[in-house]
């Protein structure tokens, strides 16, 4: 058994979960970690199965069985997982939506050593459409990366708070 | 009809630090009725702050009596001057909205529990002491004064907010 990386992304309607579902529990396959959602309208699933299909095999049977659907589907390999660090902080983005905003902050991040596991965007209104993005990080040092985010989000005129996560364990 | 606009982020005056009002006088006493006005006014609307009518002055006004079930034990109608968050206890996620930002809902955590100072347009020093809901919409409004709105108090990326607690096994010790 090995773990495998799917992605389908198709026009949204029922029974596309439930048909991905079948094809992976009828081959044998476990699935692990996912995620699934609509985005723009479209129903977006990535997941990790745990299965001894081969990729090319388990792509095609998708498909076939996911025809009408029209989804959009890749499989591979998912290789060199390490456990992931719980995040630190929570960094909030938003302001008036502009081209640049994800490519600008996530830059910014990285050349700070923060590390995203787990990002949002979404975009809020029509007439005058606000962009807000939700960033889950770890990072090391507060201070700089505070710094960091001050320079970028004012060169985009964007808004942010960045917070530490209070974790609570029971 | 002393009803205004309510402004829409990105407006600045959101963002902003609102000033301190002193002394109420005549200018005092109409805001607030501005305020209360276009609260009314504004289907759903539970409460408002000086600055969302594009005002920078530390003043709102609250009723979360209006609420389709509105919350035990609340206030009623809330006007307040330079109000103080004194105490604040307990935690709890709800959904929240606000008219600044419209078309967008997040899971907030506020405190459960809050006592809160100010002043009535009488010029009136006031405690009010809420819980549950209300003392969720006094936390709202609090924030408006200091530039902060639910964008900024967003409880996790994802909407699921259970993610963030972890289950202690028996003789392990997690950070």
């Amino acid at each position: 058994m090995a773990e495998l990386a799917v992605t389908a992304v198709g026009a949204d309607r029922p029974g596309i979960v439930a048909a991905v579902a079948a094809v992976l529990h009828q081959r044998g396959g476990n699935v692990e970690d996912s995620a699934m959602t609509i985005l723009g309208g479209h129903f977006a699933i990535v997941l990790i199965v745990r299965t001894d299909d081969e990729p090319e095999a388990l792509r095609t049977a998708l498909e076939t069985a996911t025809t009408e659907l029209g989804l959009a589907i890749s499989v591979s390999r998912a290789e060199g997982a390490r456990r992931p660090d719980e995040p630190t902080h929570l960094l909030s983005v938003y302001g008036a939506d502009r081209p640049g905003i994800v490519a600008g902050v996530t830059r910014a991040l990285a050349d700070l050593g923060a590390n995203i596991t787990d990002l949002e965007t979404q975009v809020i209104g029509q007439q005058e459409p606000v962009y807000a993005m939700v960033i889950e990080l770890v990072a090391a040092e507060e201070a700089a990366l505070d710094e960091g985010l001050n320079a970028v989000c004012d060169d985009l005129g964007v808004d942010y708070t960045l917070r530490t996560i209070e974790a609570e364990t029971y | 009809m002393g009803a205004k606009r309510v402004v829409h982020y990105p407006a600045r005056v959101l963002k902003g630090l609102a000033g301190p009002v002193g002394e109420i006088g005549d200018r005092e006493r109409e805001l607030a009725q501005n305020l209360v006005d276009t609260m009314y006014d504004a289907p759903g609307c539970v409460g408002l702050a000086a600055p969302q009518i594009g005002v920078p002055l530390r003043a709102f006004v609250l009723d979360v009596s209006v609420m389709r079930k509105p919350p035990e034990g609340n206030h009623g109608l809330v006007v307040l001057f330079d109000p103080e968050l004194l105490l604040a206890g307990g935690s709890d996620y709800r959904r929240e909205g606000c008219m600044s930002v419209p078309d967008y809902t997040c899971d907030v955590r506020r405190a459960t529990d809050v006592v809160v100072r100010g002043t009535t347009p009488d010029g009136e020093a006031r405690v009010v002491e809420a819980t549950g809901f209300e003392a969720r919409a006094f936390q709202h409004e609090l924030d408006h004064l200091d530039g902060l709105l639910i964008l900024d108090r967003v409880a996790s990326a994802r909407t699921d907010v259970f993610r963030r607690k972890r289950y202690a096994d028996k003789g392990q010790h997690l950070k």
